[in-house]
């Protein structure tokens, strides 16, 4: 095979507390593209930002074609020809697309930017990734998937010659995607030479040579695709310890705890019954738009309804309460963590407390009980193993799967008897997912009641004991535990095989 | 249905986007009909030569705001700037166009402190420049002796000058404002200015020299405080302990009328800020025609920011929904 495009040679970095890498190798080559896999914090992020000139390594060095290179900061890796899509993008909204790729490149004419010169490059740069949008819309006009392809642009338009992505499908529509992967393609057969960041496997096999897994700041493993399997590099990303959970019933389902009799919201849900038991799990299922999340914001309150009842469980029987005070007895665990369901920079502890902070009173004054507040932030911590260098943490420098833990814990803490989650796993690796199962069906084993949405089939069916799909604002069907994936996912597609 | 939905959100945007010139069209006509002088050749130069000042130092601020920024020393840089300039040409017994220099060169250096401050020393902008504002009014008083000093009469003479019916403090205005809209949108100065207000950690990021260029637009903005400064003292023939008060909300309100979002990110000066400024001014000159208490006018001015702030929050808000929406009609379409 030919000389590799970049080598990265045992690069190591530390951050105060974590040995983020540990002499990392990895090589890409040009015309190709490398995935790059692993747990969250196993390291990935760390080394594309060494490799972006966002970080400097501490020990290791990186070649280009056999020759040792200094990346200085991100304009220096813009000037060997790296390029860096953000999963977060970089753009700004109220720039102009044009502006948003030539910003720190644009050709000047006596002092004046020549925007016609920019503009007839920009466009040309798009309508090689298959794009028509005017240069001059600003950004924040834009949808998700036209987003990316800016980027795109601007790293094509900067001639560069490896072009990383990290997570680049997380936030597209499945037609977006294939769009994107066809430019991955094209920009393959250009020579370029692609690291492509992701969870989802299939993308890795659908697009990739080769891959490298990463575990806590090492590779340990890789190969090209055709001689790998999925189980294989699910196992090399989280070792040996954890294997895919499904989960096993201990408690027995009891009485009923909440009953949601023709609840609608107008044009956004439409006469929505069903009962949730005392240690169920009681999965709902349905594509994106179905109207899942504002299912979930119409019971705890947070959105208006229409008209319909929803019944709890407050002392002994079943009564009508009115959405407002449902929070009083729900936990809703948000489908966005970040926008919805943390403090980001406020502590673990203070995050943990949030919901529970009227039971942390002190005796004596109308003060929270700071004492209090920390043993209990520390039992969590420690129960629901969240990783953490201490309490004060703030919870924007966690992993993705810990700040997860954290919004759990915080509902833990508070110990209502019925449960929301809004799609709990979303973003988290394959080792952080089978952690929150595993709380999830020790909270059902409590003779907690669960309502879960997710939209991974096998999560909902790994846990759930019972089923419910949404389509267009509607349950169109009910399965029993064991039904199949295929009934599944005729049933949300609007296809009516069961009643 | 979501066509319909557009329309609605069209109408808003319009709405919110074309609002000043609205209010400032119906200002005119009430004046009109209000009051009899108001509406004469002579009023309207007058309101056109008022608004020179405020003007210029809008003109730098809409710059720092454009970085999501904020520098309310200007008022008090106007005054400290001025005052050395007339205070070290009386002195040393120096010519017109020295002490215009004087002033100048020390409104920059007063920009460069602020610049300096925020930059290499990390305090936040509004604080330092709150600091500055009150310390540099202290100077300014300092240097004057607590009275006011006349200022020479070339440069008197020099804004009695008029084009037609328009002064030359209005048109040195207008072309400081036309150069400054030119810097903002057509230069790469200018862009990096937006970049930063959209996000300083993204623009750094794509290679954006972030401090250098938040250092320079401090040391603009001084700079064109000092020029207020000198416009306003040139007005009114005297430099007096009051020059420039309240300038800097003045001005902020100004900015902000025209449409520039203290979000940073997106503006103009012109016709942006030039509208904000004809805005104030005329509904200030309306109000001393029609006999009003000038205890009313601050009551008037804070009336001004609060619906000023209203509008550019509700704009945020409309970005953020028109967003929402947009991903939705994606989801929809995934469908």
């Amino acid at each position: 095979m030919d000389q590799p495009y970049l080598r990265m040679i045992d690069i190591a970095k530390s951050f105060p507390g974590v040995q983020a890498l540990k002499g990392v190798n990895l090589d890409a080559f040009a015309g190709q593209a490398l995935g790059l896999v692993g747990a969250n914090g196993a390291g990935k992020s760390t080394l594309m930002n060494v490799l972006g000139g966002v970080v400097r390594a501490d020990v290791g060095h990186i070649e280009i074609l056999g020759k040792t290179v200094e990346i200085n900061g991100p304009l220096g890796a813009a000037l060997l020809g790296i390029a860096f899509i953000h999963q977060e993008l970089a753009l700004m909204p109220t720039l102009s697309v044009v502006e948003n790729v030539f910003i720190s490149s644009f050709t000047t004419k006596g002092g004046l930017i020549d925007f016609r010169v920019a503009e007839e490059r920009c466009a040309e740069a798009l309508a090689r990734l298959g794009c028509d949008v005017n240069p001059r819309t600003k950004v924040r006009d834009l949808a998700a998937g036209e987003r990316q392809l800016v980027e795109i642009a601007r790293a094509l338009l900067v001639n560069a010659r490896i072009i990383i992505f990290d997570e680049p499908t997380s936030s597209l529509t499945q037609k977006e995607q294939k769009h994107l992967f066809a430019v991955i393609e094209s920009l393959k057969k250009e020579g370029v030479a692609i690291i492509y960041i992701t969870h989802f496997l299939d993308e890795i096999f659908d697009i990739c040579e080769r891959v490298e897994v990463l575990r806590d700041g090492q590779t340990v493993g890789g190969g090209f695709c055709e001689e790998l399997t999925r189980d294989g590099l699910i196992r090399l990303m989280i070792g040996d310890t954890i294997s895919h959970y499904f989960r096993e019933r201990k408690a027995q389902i009891g009485e009923p705890v909440l009953e949601v009799e023709g609840l609608r919201r107008e044009g956004i849900l439409e006469d929505i019954n069903f009962t949730l038991h005392k240690g169920e799990i009681l999965g709902l299922w349905g594509l994106m738009g179905s109207g899942r999340t504002e299912l979930a914001r119409c019971l705890t309150g947070l959105d208006p309804i229409s008209s319909g009842s929803i019944k709890v469980r407050t002392n002994g029987a079943l009564e009508e309460i009115s959405p407002q005070d449902a929070r009083r007895w729900l936990g809703l665990i948000t489908e966005s963590r970040r926008d919805d369901g943390l403090l980001l920079p406020m502590s673990v502890t203070e995050n943990l407390s949030l919901a529970n902070l009227r039971a942390l009173l002190s005796r004596i004054w109308p003060f929270v009980d700071s004492g209090r507040e920390r043993s209990l932030g520390q039992q969590f911590v420690d129960v629901l193993h969240i990783k953490t260098p201490r309490l004060e943490q703030p919870v924007e420098l966690l992993s993705g799967g810990n700040q997860q833990k954290v919004v759990l814990g915080r509902w833990l803490q508070r110990n209502p008897a019925i449960y929301i989650m809004d799609e709990p796993t979303r973003g988290l690796d394959v080792g952080a997912k089978a952690e929150i199962h595993k709380i999830i069906a020790d909270l059902a084993d409590e003779s907690k009641a669960i309502l879960l949405i997710s939209s991974e089939i096998e999560e909902m069916m790994g846990l759930s004991d019972r089923y419910l799909v949404l389509n267009r604002g509607r349950i169109v069907a009910q399965y029993p535990a064991g039904a199949g994936k295929e009934e599944l996912m005729a049933a949300a597609a609007g296809v009516r095989t069961h009643d | 249905m979501i066509d319909n939905k557009s329309g609605q959100f069209n109408l808003r945007r319009i709405i919110f986007s074309y609002g000043f010139y609205i209010v400032l069209v119906a200002v005119f006509i009430i004046y009109s009909l209000g009051a009899t002088s108001f509406l004469t050749i002579s009023n309207l130069a007058n309101i056109l030569r008022d608004i020179a000042p405020l003007l210029v130092i809008a003109s730098g601020l809409t710059l720092v705001i454009v970085t999501g920024s904020l520098d309310i020393s200007v008022g008090s840089i106007a005054l400290a700037s001025a005052a050395a300039g007339i205070f070290l040409t009386s002195r040393l017994q120096l010519s017109t166009p020295a002490m215009i220099l004087i002033a100048l060169a020390v409104g920059t250096c007063l920009g460069a402190i602020n610049g300096f401050l925020i930059v290499v020393l990390r305090i936040n902008a509004l604080v330092t420049t709150l600091g500055m504002m009150i310390a540099l009014r202290g100077v300014g008083l300092d240097l004057l002796g607590g009275s006011q000093w006349m200022v020479p009469d070339a440069l008197v003479d020099f804004t009695r000058l008029k084009v037609g019916p328009i002064y030359s403090g209005t048109i040195v205005a207008l072309v400081i404002a036309g150069v400054a809209q030119v810097v903002l949108t057509r230069t790469v100065f200018g862009r990096h200015l937006a970049a930063i207000g959209n996000s300083p950690v993204i623009a750094a990021r794509l290679g954006v020299r972030v401090r250098l260029t938040t250092f320079a637009v401090f040391v603009l903005s001084g700079f064109l405080a000092s020029a207020g400064g000198i416009l306003t003292a040139a007005h009114l023939a005297v430099v007096h302990p009051y020059l420039g008060q309240g300038l800097e909300f003045l001005g902020v309100a100004a900015v902000v009328v025209g449409g520039t979002s203290l979000f940073g990110g997106e503006g103009s000066v012109i016709p942006g800020t030039l509208i904000g400024v004809i805005t104030l001014i005329l509904i200030e000159n309306g109000l001393n025609l029609m006999g009003a208490s000038p205890f009313v006018y601050p009551f008037v001015r804070g009336l001004i920011i609060f619906t000023a702030m209203y509008a550019d929050s509700l704009r945020a808000q409309l970005h953020g929904q028109t967003r929402r929406i947009v991903t939705e009609a994606t989801a929809v379409g995934a469908e």
